[in-house]
């Protein structure tokens, strides 16, 4: 109550300022978009699709809308391009890369994309600072990476944890037979629970005082519970209980750096997109160099990913490279609480052939995957585990029960007596509803910090001296501004993508080359083709790179240099070769 | 974002200075002195293969898919009767990969013509699948007289990275009608030599040996270069010519990813993709052979080591030694090939099939240069395989390799363990000034300092093969019996066989190189027999080919036995066993369930099974005499009989069998 009125009365005494300074142009942070979207709920495939087109509708001059391909059972696979076309083709400038819900139960990737949609579209031409990274880069969405799982999820019972593979029916068990023992819902809840044999030898009974709580027995107390699963009938009699359901692969173990086969990386598939899915997005991604930087929305575990995903693969993150992602990733945890930057296979396991994995290390995109939601965000004392009595009241008494099925017994074909409850599938994972909004707008937040950091190149200095009646020395200095540098130091090494290119137009060029700074004497002088200087390292992050030229002129000769990178936009100047300094103001 | 710009003039002018190509109506290339002369060009194997499938009533023609330059890849299924291929389990034999191995397609259509001929009963036990030619567009290309011999299809590579495509390819300067190799003499200071002539035989390039002796060291006096001129202007020559994507480089096992010729990632040539697609399909395919430039026949693959997962074999599991061993000795006694380049495996097809599909996969070169006649030293010399052609590409693995720096020798990757050292040690990075000022001293110094070990790059990887040890001392006087080198071999074979296998050199003033010598090895000499070869080569390798059906697995259903134990409660075994002289399937894959097993089912409920299971899995059954054994006890319901009962075996290799469980006689009740 208290803090409401101070907080109103603050309000009020700014606007009141305002009003005295300026004309209100909009009430801050609270940009109307033209598209209505609640961000305290979650959304199917079919739901999703629409406010994809509404948004699109509502914003043409800065999205366009494709279809990059079909998923497995004929949807979309839908690319929201945002770019402002007033300020340049979107291929003209360095782009970030990002989707999310690869794995089908990891739903709120989606929303967290299309916030990034919505926030982005209505900000733009009222909040500048995302008006100048608008005008400057560009953006390829892709909201559902699976939309076929999202689908499926949404629709049938499921657990928190099902509906993560595509949907093409494979044969798990090796039995011969596709997607013969799929899970059911034999309580009729909606969801796909837990299932406990009711057995005199059990190690497992119920809580004495909330018995929605099932427990280990204490030692010396005879349990009656066994833990059997997820509910279901053994369909295809082998004695086994929903061993081979829809699916049965991992979309994103399906990508090409360190690809592993099945029996080495579970869920692999038999060669790199060989789901329709990861081809087209593998296909979009190789059409398109300028992606500078990637993200990859996953749930849970509050996390900001980065490879390896396999320790023998720390090679391909060489120190320069390692100082960039550390910036960046350090950054992502001041604004995501209770998140923390981690290293894929040394802090969590390994993953061979992941999607950031090939787009870091097969491709060199500067990309995370974040992790979205941890129950530390609603943990009394987050720096404990929580208590099965302090789960419950939260699923009580804020979500008001709606995330748990009460036990209800049962007689199983095959089991006899069982009991079936537990948590929903919205029990674990995914962020409750309520929350759902701050999420979004907080890794949106760290997205953008990432994409705004993609390079930004500019001329800075220009000296030109004249070391003969027509032999001159052109020194030129160019800024990255930003941490991503134009190529990583694995791209370099790896022959990953192409060199960075700086020609200069007009008279003749004798040599050239990259110089440690303006003061340098020496020159790593390149002589076949100087006025076509290939720069395989570019230019680093946040830092100046300083080019020679020697050159046959006369006074007044027009020069044109020119510095075109893949991943950042090209820039072009021109000037009259006169001996003096130049410093270029941006 | 400038888009890539093909250097269209570039590439005129070497065309230019090409000479006049080969017309494609011709169905076989026509000068005699070309290494190519009587192969078969694209048009006229699809004549072969179309002839086949009209004369024979064992032999079908259809394709796996096109090229990327759209030719078809034919595939020649051999089979009992139309439509019954899949019955059998199958043999799959696939050539032309390597664009250059022309022979390896004439053999593998041979092959096929001589199986329809003599061997159709083997047809009754076994398909055969032959992918002749999987690279038609790089086959075309090798074709032509004035080939650098390539062996990838037509995707365009900018090899050079100069943000250019495809503008320094070779070129003729002599009009020899040959793309050779050019010998620099008198290279300036900024080129520095690396070979000299062999004082043996002034013919051919060696490396300087300095480590001799007796008498001097050896000093390099020459560059060696691809013939041609730099045709854009970059310092280099041919560099950049029609580009490729290197097939046997494009498959998922130890794909090396970073390799300039293993594609953007695996099968992303669509003739790659193709045959990855027909044998993932057709998981009949029970051996394969692969004839082109690899070999695990003539030399054992390397067994039990691993790749750098550390969790799939880098050539062959240790269990599977005896098969290769025992296809091994078929090869010998059938085709007798001593010797067999080697070639890094990594991507290659032959082994994706070994390693991810469970197939016993042999490779063979279709031809090995024979032994030389007479001259008693020569045959007995232990062969460098170390050749001064422009090798087929090696391919590069993360494993071994370290990048150079700026400071002398030193690798990067020591460096940034010194930086790391110093940041542990300081609590503060490295000032990136001060690594400019760094000489190779003062990293040794602080190296020792900080008990790092320096790790350096060499300038060639690749160690010297060991140059043989004289045997005996020279104290008897008589002249030193000197080992012939591998390319002294075949200079020898080429002057005995009369082939025109090496151009010997001629002067030639380069616009930017100088003095030069034009000359060397002809591309694909080494690799391609004179036609008249080809007939006696297929001879051999179907008899090979024979033999290795005839080792193919073989099962045989035994039982089932069937007791009664008493009332409405039965005891069954059955056992599958593998006659054959080799395994269903790699022993790896059995290890490992890499593939699908082959399935029993009972078609009795769960609940009446007192031993045994429902659905049982067998991964692989050993040869000679391998079996899985099966056994149950099971209860019969009381309106059941026994002889409703049945067990389905599933399996896509040996097909599917329903074994119906007969009424015991009297006196198996026990």
């Amino acid at each position: 109550m208290k803090n409401r009125n101070r907080t109103k009365l603050c309000t009020a005494g700014l606007l009141a300022m305002m009003a005295l300074s300026a004309p209100i142009a909009h009430a801050q942070q609270q940009l109307p978009s033209k598209v209505d979207v609640s961000w305290n709920r979650y959304y199917d495939s079919d739901e999703m699709t629409t406010i994809i087109r509404d948004l699109v509708e509502a914003y043409p001059k800065l999205l366009t809308l494709e279809s990059i391909g079909k998923s497995e059972q004929g949807r979309d696979m839908w690319l929201i391009t945002l770019n402002n076309p007033e300020t340049g083709e979107a291929s003209t400038k360095p782009a970030m890369y990002i989707d999310g819900n690869v794995h089908g139960n990891e739903i709120q990737a989606t929303e967290t994309v299309l916030y990034a949609i919505w926030y982005l579209t209505k900000s733009h031409g009222q909040v500048e600072q995302l008006t100048e990274l608008i005008d400057r880069v560009a953006f390829y969405f892709l909201p559902s990476q699976n939309p076929d799982g999202r689908a499926e999820w949404f629709a049938n019972p499921n657990t928190p944890h099902s509906a993560r593979t595509g949907q093409r029916p494979t044969d798990n068990d090796f039995d011969g037979l596709l997607d013969e023992d799929p899970p059911e819902d034999l309580d009729g809840d909606g969801h796909i629970t837990s299932m406990w044999k009711i057995d005199p030898n059990g190690r497992y009974r119920r809580n004495e005082l909330d018995p929605r709580i099932i427990e280990r027995a204490p030692e010396g107390v005879q349990g009656n519970l066994t833990r059997l699963g997820s509910e279901g009938i053994d369909n295809d009699g082998d004695g086994r209980i929903n061993e081979d359901g829809p699916g049965g692969y991992d979309m994103n173990r399906n990508w090409a750096s360190d690809w592993q086969p099945n029996y080495i990386q579970f869920g692999a598939g038999q060669h790199p997109f060989d789901s329709p899915e990861t081809k087209a997005v593998a296909d979009f991604i190789l059409e398109h160099p300028n992606i500078a930087a990637g993200q990859s929305y996953h749930n849970a575990g509050g996390m900001i990913l980065r490879g390896p995903g396999a320790k023998y693969l720390d090679g391909l993150y060489p120190r320069s490279d390692r100082a960039v992602y550390d910036q960046i990733g350090n950054a992502g945890e001041d604004l995501l609480p209770y998140y923390d930057y981690m290293v894929l296979h040394a802090d969590l396991y390994t993953v061979h052939g992941g999607f950031v994995n090939w787009l870091s290390e097969g491709l060199g995109i500067v990309s995370f995957t974040n992790e979205l939601w941890t129950d530390s965000r609603i943990m009394p004392d987050p720096s404990r585990e929580f208590s099965a009595t302090e789960r419950m009241h939260w699923q009580d008494r804020m979500l008001f029960g709606q995330t748990f099925t009460d036990y209800t017994e049962h007689t199983h074909p095959t089991h006899g007596q069982v009991l079936i409850g537990g948590g929903t599938k919205y029990s674990s994972r995914v962020t409750p509803p309520f929350m759902l909004e701050e999420a979004c707008h907080r890794n949106f937040a760290f997205t953008m910090f990432h994409a705004g950091n993609m390079p930004e190149l500019a001329f800075k200095w220009i000296g030109v001296e004249q070391l003969d009646s027509d032999l001159w020395e052109i020194t030129v200095e160019i800024e990255n501004s930003k941490i991503i540098p134009t190529r990583l130091a694995l791209a370099q090494r790896n022959k990953i993508g192409l060199p960075d290119l700086l020609t200069l137009d007009g008279p003749h060029t004798v040599l050239s080359g990259r110089i440690r700074d303006r003061h340098a004497d020496s020159i790593n002088a390149v002589t076949d083709r100087p006025g076509r200087l290939l720069i395989d390292a570019g230019i680093g992050g946040q830092s100046v790179s300083t080019f020679r030229f020697l050159v046959e002129g006369d006074e007044h000769d027009t020069i044109t240099l020119s510095y075109t990178a893949e991943k950042a936009r090209d820039i072009e100047i021109e000037f009259t070769l006169k001996a003096g300094e130049t410093e270029l103001g941006k | 974002m400038t888009p890539i710009r093909t250097a269209g003039a570039g590439l005129l002018l070497s065309l230019a200075l090409a000479g006049t190509a080969v017309t494609q109506s011709q169905a076989h290339t026509q000068s005699q002195s070309q290494p190519q002369a009587g192969y078969l060009t694209n048009q006229a194997l699809s004549d072969a293969a179309n002839d086949l499938d009209a004369s024979s009533t064992h032999a079908w023609l259809s394709t796996i898919g096109s090229s990327l330059a759209g030719q078809p890849i034919h595939l020649i299924t051999l089979g009992s009767s139309k439509g019954t291929a899949s019955d059998h389990p199958a043999m799959l034999i696939t050539a032309g990969i390597d664009g250059r191995q022309l022979a390896s397609t004439e053999t593998a259509m041979r092959i096929a013509q001589r199986i329809v001929e003599s061997h159709t009963d083997l047809l009754d036990e076994m398909t055969i699948y032959i992918v002749p030619r999987l690279n038609p567009d790089g086959a075309a290309r090798n074709l032509k007289p004035l080939t650098m011999g390539d062996p990838g299809n037509t995707r365009p590579v900018d090899d050079d990275r100069d943000r250019l495509l495809n503008e320094d390819a070779p070129d003729d300067l002599n009009n020899d009608g040959y793309i050779t190799t050019m010998r620099r003499l008198n290279p300036p200071i900024d080129d520095m030599p690396t070979h000299l002539a062999d004082p043996d035989d002034p013919r051919l390039n060696i490396e300087p040996d300095t480590n001799s002796k007796d008498g001097e060291a050896q000093h390099a006096s020459f560059t060696i270069y691809p013939e041609g001129i730099d045709n854009d202007g970059d310092g280099q020559i041919n560099e950049d010519g029609f580009g490729s994507v290197d097939l046997d480089q494009n498959f998922m096992h130890r794909w090396p990813e970073h390799a300039t010729h293993a594609g953007r990632y695996p099968l992303s040539e669509p003739e790659a993709h193709a045959i990855a697609q027909f044998v993932l399909e057709n998981d009949h395919i029970v051996m394969a052979l692969t004839l082109g430039r690899h070999d695990n026949l003539v030399n054992l693959p390397q067994s039990g080591a691993k790749d750098i997962s550390g969790a799939a074999p880098k050539e062959i599991d240790a269990k599977d030694s005896e098969l290769y061993k025992h296809a091994s000795e078929l090869f010998k006694e059938t085709v007798g090939y001593k010797e067999a380049p080697k070639h890094d495996t990594a991507g290659s097809f032959h082994a994706w099939l070994y390693a991810q599909r469970g197939i016993p996969s042999f490779a063979a070169n279709a031809w090995a240069r024979p032994e030389l006649e007479s001259k008693d030293e020569t045959n007995e010399a232990e062969t460098s395989t170390e050749s001064t052609d422009a090798p087929a590409e090696d391919v590069v693995t993360t494993d071994s390799e370290l990048t150079p720096s700026s400071v002398g020798d030193i690798s990067m990757e020591t460096l940034e363990e010194l930086m790391d050292a110093y940041e542990a040690f300081t609590g503060e990075p490295v000032d990136q000034t001060m690594m400019g000022m760094i000489t190779p001293d003062m990293v040794e110094q602080y190296a020792a300092q900080a008990g790092i070990e320096i790790r350096r790059v060499t300038p060639q990887a690749e160690p010297k093969a060991d140059q043989p040890k004289s045997d005996k001392p020279q104290s008897d006087g008589k002249p030193k019996k000197k080992k012939l080198s591998d390319d002294a071999k075949w200079l020898a074979y080429f002057e005995q066989a009369g082939i025109t296998g090496f151009v010997d050199w001629q002067p030639y003033d380069h616009p930017t190189l100088g003095e030069v010598e034009i000359g060397g090895f002809v591309p694909l000499a080494k690799i391609n027999p004179p036609s008249s070869e080809l007939d006696p080569i297929a001879d051999k390798m179907t008899a090979f080919v024979v033999d290795l059906i005839d080792a193919r697995p073989q099962l045989s259903i035994v039982g089932p036995e069937i007791k009664q134990l008493a009332d409405g409660l039965y005891e069954v075994r059955v056992s599958i066993v593998n006659e054959g002289a080799m395994p269903t399937t790699t022993a790896y894959s059995q290890s490992k369930r890499t593939i699908r097993p082959i399935v029993l089912r009972l078609s009795t409920p769960v609940d009446q099974i007192i031993k045994g299971q429902r659905v049982s899995r067998i991964w692989g059954i050993a040869p000679d005499g391998g079996r899985s054994d099966h056994h149950w006890i099971f209860r019969t319901s009381s309106d059941e009989d026994i002889t409703d009962i049945t067990i389905e075996i599933n399996d896509p290799r040996f097909g599917n069998h329903s074994i119906t469980l007969s009424q015991p006689s009297a006196e198996d009740q026990s």
